[in-house]
């Protein structure tokens, strides 16, 4: 039984992708294989100049933390730790000085505006602030590659809509971004998108 | 550093948070982690730490043995002879122990005097705490009279006073000098209550220059350096040859010696250490449970905390980073478990130290020391890797995004948590079944032993002794005080019989004599000695001991000093057994050791057969005995045996005033003070009540943690399957089927962890053999009625989350999906 089938798909640095389909059509396992969270596939996969279908699972993980960055729709803040120490997690996964640490984590506080909110912990934010400091967690380790799985799906609609034009402003600056949404308003944001149907991309 | 200290902080926040769970962790680790401490400090203290005297390991008592096997204690000519004649020993001592009389303020009180010859202080050499030991010239004959106190002895007489240095002391009618006092674990033998040096007593006592038996007397070796003690064995027998041939009429037979190690003697000759043994196992059971349970705990935490480990490892955590980060919860918890159990030792080891059961030897040595801080380091230390490493062990995950999906309840873990939690809880059911079946096994044992018929009634008795001072020496004179204590006891209300007798069954006191029966040659290999008892006319009938045949001694038999015995039955079937030996004649030795005719042989007629008694203890097989009338041999002390027809805790406060209207110099303090003989009887069990209650209390304590564990396993399995449970619940099945089905899923856990402790008790009970009484180790009524009800234990601790299930709403738990 396969999830996926024949999945044959370019994304250019810079790019801006909506992956679109039914429920069960193999959008977030889609993701989840390009942003090596799930290493049971088959075929080739090349990452900038990286065969990570040759890759060993230990090789891959290395190069997910290097190039990756992930937002999921549940947020997955870690409820026991504040806004800031929820953003220096993935830069202390990646053994950052704790003195670089500190100056990128005030940056990103700064850069989305949630200077005033650094101390709070994720059960007093809203659910729009909650997935604002998970994208900036995604990004503060300046990922090329941006990953969001329905990135507003527990949002109210105005929220929505300032995650997704901060995505467009992060494509702008350069980020390449992979989206999953079931919206078609959020596939707007996008540059172009690809529809999945029962594990093939049927565009 | 940086992350080592973030992890850190984040385990505190994380744990302050979870209080239960750090509540239940750290008082259930730090009750385990205490108990063990407080139990392998008794063990250290009394079986593993070296005794204090200087080289120890050459330190031996020595002892006589026979061809037959049996010991008996050295006499001085025989001491004198192996120090002239050997050279395996670096120093040789002997002690002669005697029943001394000291007046004090407070009335006279009982010593254990030690009179020891000059080279006793180089066998056990330790450093004074005050003053000083004997000089080489206060142990010649005609040195001045001093004396060294012990510290129980100086505490008690003294007040602990320092001032004591330089004070007199007179025992009996001599007078000492005190030079000095010894350290609290300085007391060998345990009796001894003052040093004085032998050269004292050399030229009036007589027994001295007996050979043969000796009572109260004992030999202390320290060996050379490079002699094995098969080599001193091999040298000592060539000297016990000689002197069997020289002295045949005292030392035929006895051609061999032993060398018992002064530790083993200190220990008991082993009665202390297979008790503390089986506590240390069982306490080191509990730790176990008590770990298995918090790493149970700690796995259900990592569980439900799948998801945001996942969150972790999809921001880029290795898996030694998590590792890490549990590792450190898990080392705060148990850091602060063995906070609480350091403190709950200290406090337990003050409580054993001032409650401590007689007969449990060394108990001054009981104290936490670096040793047992290394110790409990130690087991903080396995019991950290054992809650620590179970959650951090975690197989690759190949698909992190399973948990990160929306609705994912946070997963049981991999396929290893739920087999870990499941062996955990089997585990637990294990060990619980086996401390219970030991504990079933003492309990059934102790049951056994005091329903022991111990031969006589002790209800309704009150016993004391009477050490008669000097003036009473001559044989006469004792036994005109003897009578005149009785007639004043037997005149008081209440009072229905008195009698006397020179040894109190399970007083543990007796002594084994030769008989000889005329035309039956002696049989050094197989004539057992039999236990010498002088009593008075009304003895069997004030404890009630009935006769099996003839007569008891009559008040004409004592007043004339008749030769006449009565022997008990077991003696009567080793002789006589097909025969009645009323009227037969039988030659004993006077026995009575201070006085000029010990060793004397008389001959006496068998007018009675009287029904055994335990004499020596509860649990052995009564030994022969052969009664006499005490006029015949006086002894140098004397028992009272009073039945009373009241309450007889009432005559215990009159009996001092009335000795002490007789002659206020007898003491009524110490060993002589009156007591209950039901207290000698329950004192027997003592050791064995202590042992099964101590036991009892872990292996209690070991079933609650297995139900609690099984408990808190199966509510989080209920909560796992909450969206089953409600699509079962929405399609028909009942509650009984749901609680069927959890229970089923429970039983094959349960049942594999009772099969492991009946296993695991078959294997381990044999080695308890030595402490039970009229129960074999594998008794099946035992093992089988423990078994099914740790079962039925088991069974209810998950019945309870079993019966949440039922309580789980369809719709909610569909919709919580």
């Amino acid at each position: 039984m396969f999830v996926l089938r024949r999945i044959s798909l370019d994304v250019a640095k810079g790019d801006f992708v909506t992956i679109m389909g039914p429920s069960g059509a193999g959008k977030s396992t889609l993701l989840a294989v390009l942003g090596m969270l799930d290493g049971d596939w088959t075929g080739e996969y090349r990452l900038l100049e990286h065969a990570v279908h040759k890759m060993k699972h230990k090789d891959r993980i290395a190069l997910g933390k290097q190039y990756v960055g992930f937002v999921f729709q549940q947020y997955h803040l870690i409820d026991d730790l504040t806004v800031a120490e929820n953003l220096a997690m993935p830069l202390s996964y990646r053994d950052v000085k704790a003195d670089d640490r500190e100056a990128a984590v005030a940056d990103t506080l700064d850069r989305f505006g949630m200077v005033a909110k650094k101390n709070l912990y994720p059960r007093q934010l809203s659910g729009g602030q909650q997935q604002l400091v998970a994208v900036a967690r995604a990004v503060i380790h300046r990922p090329s590659l941006l990953l969001a799985d329905e990135p507003t799906g527990n949002l109210h609609s105005s929220q929505g809509k300032d995650i997704m034009q901060l995505f467009r402003e992060l494509n702008a600056a350069g980020t390449t971004i992979v989206q999953v949404t079931h919206s078609e308003d959020n596939a707007k944001y996008g540059k172009r998108v690809i529809q999945l149907r029962d594990g093939w991309v049927v565009n | 550093m940086d992350s080592v200290l973030q992890d850190l902080r984040y385990a505190l926040r994380t744990l302050q948070r979870a209080s239960l769970f750090t509540f239940v962790a750290v008082l259930t680790l730090g009750l385990g982690i205490g108990a063990t401490t407080v139990v392998f400090t008794i063990l250290n203290g009394v079986v593993l730490r070296p005794l204090q005297y200087e080289a120890s390991d050459r330190l031996f008592g020595v002892w006589e043995q026979n061809e037959r096997g049996d010991y008996r204690l050295g006499s001085y000519p025989a001491f004198r002879d192996w120090r002239t004649q050997s050279d395996v020993f670096e120093a040789l001592a002997y002690i002669r122990g005697s029943s001394a009389l000291m007046p004090g303020h407070d009335g006279a009180r009982q010593v254990g005097a030690a009179f020891v010859t000059d080279e006793f202080f180089q066998v056990l050499r330790g450093q004074p705490l005050l003053g000083r030991l004997f000089s080489p010239d206060e142990q010649r004959p005609g040195g001045a009279p001093v004396a060294v106190l012990t510290q129980a002895l100086w505490r008690e007489a003294f007040g602990g006073d320092r001032s004591a240095i330089g004070s007199t002391i007179r025992l009996n009618e001599a007078t000492y000098t005190v030079v000095g006092v010894l350290p609290d674990w300085f007391q060998f033998p345990s009796w001894a209550g003052v040093y004085l040096p032998l050269s004292t007593i050399l030229p009036t006592d007589r027994i001295l220059a007996q050979r043969g038996f000796h009572a109260d007397s004992r030999i202390v070796a320290k060996l050379k350096p490079a002699v094995s003690i098969k080599q001193a064995q091999a040298a000592m027998a060539a000297i016990q040859s000689r002197l069997a041939t020289a002295y045949p009429a005292e030392n035929r037979g006895w051609t061999r010696v032993e060398f018992v190690s002064l530790f083993e003697e200190e220990l008991r000759f082993g009665a202390v250490r297979p008790v503390l043994v089986l506590l240390a196992a069982a306490v080191a059971a509990v730790l176990l449970l008590a770990c298995a349970n918090v790493a149970n705990m700690t796995l259900v935490r990592a569980a439900r905390r799948s998801r945001e480990l996942a969150i972790r490892a999809a921001l880029g955590a290795g898996r030694g980073r998590v590792a890490r980060l549990l590792l450190t919860e898990a080392i705060l918890v148990v850091l602060a478990g063995a906070g609480l159990g350091l403190l709950l030792a200290w406090w337990a080891t003050g409580v054993v130290r001032a409650t401590a059961p007689a007969g449990l030897p060394r108990v001054s040595e009981i104290a936490l020391d670096a040793r047992m801080l290394g110790f409990t380091a130690l087991i903080s230390l396995l019991v950290t890797v054992a809650i620590g490493i179970a959650p951090a062990l975690r197989p690759p995950m190949p698909d992190l995004s399973h948990p990160l999906k929306a609705g994912s309840p946070g997963t049981a873990g991999s396929g290893l948590w739920p087999r870990l939690r499941s062996s955990l809880v089997a585990l637990e059911v294990a060990l619980a079944l086996v401390l219970l079946i030991a504990t079933g096994l003492l309990v059934r044992s102790l049951w056994a032993l005091s329903h022991v018929n111990p031969g006589f009634d002790p209800q309704g008795v009150v016993t004391f002794a009477v050490f008669p001072p000097p003036q009473y020496a001559a044989p006469e004179r004792a036994v005109a005080l003897y009578q005149r204590v009785a007639g004043a006891i037997a005149a008081l209300p209440g009072v229905k019989q008195v009698a006397l007798s020179n040894h109190l069954p399970l007083s543990g006191a007796y002594l084994p004599r030769p008989i000889e029966i005329p035309g039956r040659p002696p049989d050094a290999q197989n004539d057992q000695p039999v236990l010498f008892r002088t009593i008075s006319a009304e003895y069997f009938e004030t404890l009630r001991i009935p006769m099996r045949s003839g007569r008891a001694f009559t008040a004409t038999d004592v007043a004339l000093a008749s030769h006449v015995a009565i022997i008990n039955d077991a003696l009567a079937r080793r002789y006589w057994p097909k025969q009645n030996p009323v009227g037969t004649y039988i030659t004993l030795f006077k026995s009575a050791q201070a006085r000029a005719d010990f060793g004397q042989r008389f001959s006496v007629e068998i007018i009675g057969v009287v029904s055994d008694v335990r004499h020596t203890g509860l649990q052995d097989e009564p030994s022969p005995e052969v009664y006499i009338p005490y006029t015949l041999n006086p002894w140098g002390h004397m028992n009272v045996v009073v039945r009373t027809a009241g309450d007889p805790n009432a005559l215990l406060t009159v009996l001092p005033r009335v000795i002490s209207a007789i002659d206020p110099d007898i003491p009524v303090t110490g060993a002589q003070r009156p007591g209950a003989l039901t207290d000698a009887v329950s004192g027997q069990l003592a050791r064995q009540r202590l042992t099964v209650t101590v036991l009892s209390g872990f292996a209690s304590g070991a079933l609650l943690l297995a139900a609690l564990g099984i408990f808190g396993v199966i509510a989080y399995v209920v909560t796992l399957r909450t969206r089953e449970f409600g699509v079962r619940a929405a399609l028909g099945a009942t509650p009984r089927q749901i609680v069927r089905l959890v229970i089923r899923q429970t039983a094959w856990i349960v049942t594999t962890g009772l099969v492991l402790g009946f296993a695991a008790a078959l294997a381990l009970t044999r080695l308890m053999a030595g402490l039970l009484y009229d129960v074999p180790p594998t008794d099946a009524a035992t093992f089988a009625s423990l078994t099914v009800f740790v079962g039925i234990v088991a069974l209810l601790a998950c019945y309870f989350p079993a019966r949440r299930a039922t309580r789980i709403d369809p719709m909610m738990a569909l919709r919580n999906e």
